[in-house]
């Protein structure tokens, strides 16, 4: 079976636009890992929506809007969506899901060509996790800046993500953050099957890699719906 | 199909239909019940940063004022007409009061977050109660000839699940109240056992309104709460807010 089948045939079994959880504490830079990987999908002629959940602003929102839609045109401005969680971030994306959802499902019936859908959850604890029901793959990010630490308290996002980002590798030596103590530590807890990567969102470093990860193992290979023109070359 | 001594519609449950139960009442009126309602503060986030709300008190009279001049005089009316034209399996009836209730929802957010609600509510008791209603409910929803408004879902789900539509309009109202504490809650405007007793000292207001309201016709359903739907609209416009309203 290639790639492409094993997409469609998902696609036929869930009847919906695949869709991406990435979750992670505050701070650990879960929208600006959004604002480098959009643009390598965008590149690689996907169309991509977002939603952010916001704890306590539209800030995050604002600014994806503004960067990747408003001024670079990776995507109309209407396919990034800001929606208030009531204080609650993992309520929102876990326990009680329905606001991302029917938003989702708006955004499914209005724009079938999507290819994938980002839900970015509020910043959150290390016991973030996504319902089955609203991301098909989950991301977790953590940074550096959290100290060497991290990997190993586990908690169930670090323990059950599809995808480990450690990110802020830049920052690892100004606060005395060990990564081959990181690396060793996500292996042990996640085991070998679990993927993680290390990304440093100001340099790119990382980032095609974990762009990869969601082509291979969220759309199975799939081409884009609109075919592999890159983003912007009709503009 | 009967009247009771009230005048309220009765069902009988037919073949393969949920049966009578508390326990589906209190699933439905629990907080892990996923409606998305947590999301949503009706204004409060906004009247707590201005200073208009800012303790047990203020709160419990503003509560008590929405009960009596939205919650019951509208929703609980469309609630109660909706169950009833549920229990008559009169899909047009119902169409008129989803209209009727969602058009009074003056402020776009608040209207959006409870058609979303509603949605999913019906979406989730369709999940295990296999019921004809709920089933026609669904699909005048996906038609758009209905939007799924709360009240009016919550009318329907109740009907469904043979909830007696006095405890439908109590699960409506004791909703709003638990809702409305748990925002003042995570705002900080409270303490829990403050909002316990907040929820408590409602009730009294929330049994005349169900009393009052359940048996008045939908052309009877009003509303008037113009200062806290400003508010609700002033929130939307806000650049931080924690809250849908």
């Amino acid at each position: 079976m290639t790639d492409g089948s094993r997409h469609d045939d998902y696609m036929a079994a869930n009847e919906r636009i695949p869709r991406i959880g990435i979750g992670g504490p505050v701070g650990s830079g879960k929208s600006m890992l959004i604002e480098r990987v959009v643009p390598v999908l965008a590149g690689r002629g996907y169309s991509v929506s977002i939603i952010s959940n916001d704890v306590i602003s539209k800030e995050d929102a604002d600014r994806m809007r503004s960067n990747l839609a408003t001024e670079r045109g990776l995507l109309p401005e209407n396919l990034v969506v800001g929606l208030a969680t009531g204080g609650c971030p993992h309520t929102a994306v876990r326990e009680d899901p329905s606001m991302n959802i029917s938003v989702i499902e708006d955004m499914e019936e209005k724009h079938p060509e999507l290819d994938l859908i980002i839900i970015e959850s509020g910043g959150d604890n290390i016991t973030t996790t996504f319902s089955p029901l609203l991301a098909d793959y989950f991301i977790y990010i953590i940074d550096v800046a959290g100290g060497d630490k991290y990997p190993r308290k586990g908690g169930l996002g670090i323990t059950s993500c599809d995808l480990l980002v450690i990110n802020k590798t830049d920052l690892a030596p100004m606060v005395g953050a060990d990564l081959e103590v990181m690396r060793s530590d996500a292996l042990r807890i996640r085991g070998p099957e679990k993927p993680f990567v290390f990304v440093n969102c100001m340099t790119d470093s990382g980032v095609p890699e974990v762009a990869d990860f969601i082509v291979r193992n969220l759309l199975f290979g799939a081409p884009p719906k609109a075919g592999s023109k890159k983003a912007g070359e009709s503009q | 199909m009967g009247t009771s001594d009230s005048g309220e519609v009765v069902v009988a449950a037919g073949n393969g239909a949920c049966a009578p139960d508390d326990l589906d009442a209190l699933q439905i009126s629990d907080s892990l019940f996923p409606t998305g309602m947590f999301a949503s503060s009706g204004g409060l986030e906004l009247m707590f940063a201005k200073g208009m709300v800012t303790g047990a008190q203020e709160l419990s009279a503003l509560c008590r004022d929405l009960i009596t001049h939205q919650v019951g005089a509208a929703d609980c009316v469309a609630l109660a007409n909706a169950y009833d034209a549920a229990s008559l399996k009169d899909t047009d009836a119902i169409e008129e009061i989803d209209a009727a209730c969602c058009s009074a929802k003056t402020v776009r957010e608040a209207r959006d977050a409870y058609v979303r609600s509603g949605v999913q509510l019906c979406r989730c008791v369709a999940e295990f109660c296999g019921d004809e209603r709920l089933a026609r409910y669904r699909g005048c929803i996906r038609d758009k000839r209905a939007s799924g408004v709360y009240p009016v879902a919550l009318g329907v789900c109740c009907s469904a699940l043979r909830i007696e539509k006095r405890r439908a309009a109590h699960i409506l109202l004791y909703g709003f109240a638990a809702n409305m504490a748990g925002a003042a809650l995570r705002l900080g405007m409270i303490q829990h056992f403050e909002a316990q007793k907040m929820i408590h000292e409602l009730k009294p207001a929330m049994r005349e309104a169900a009393e009052s309201c359940i048996t008045r016709d939908v052309s009877e359903m009003w509303q008037f709460c113009p200062h806290a739907e400003v508010l609700q609209m002033a929130h939307a416009r806000a650049d931080a807010n924690m809250f849908i309203t």
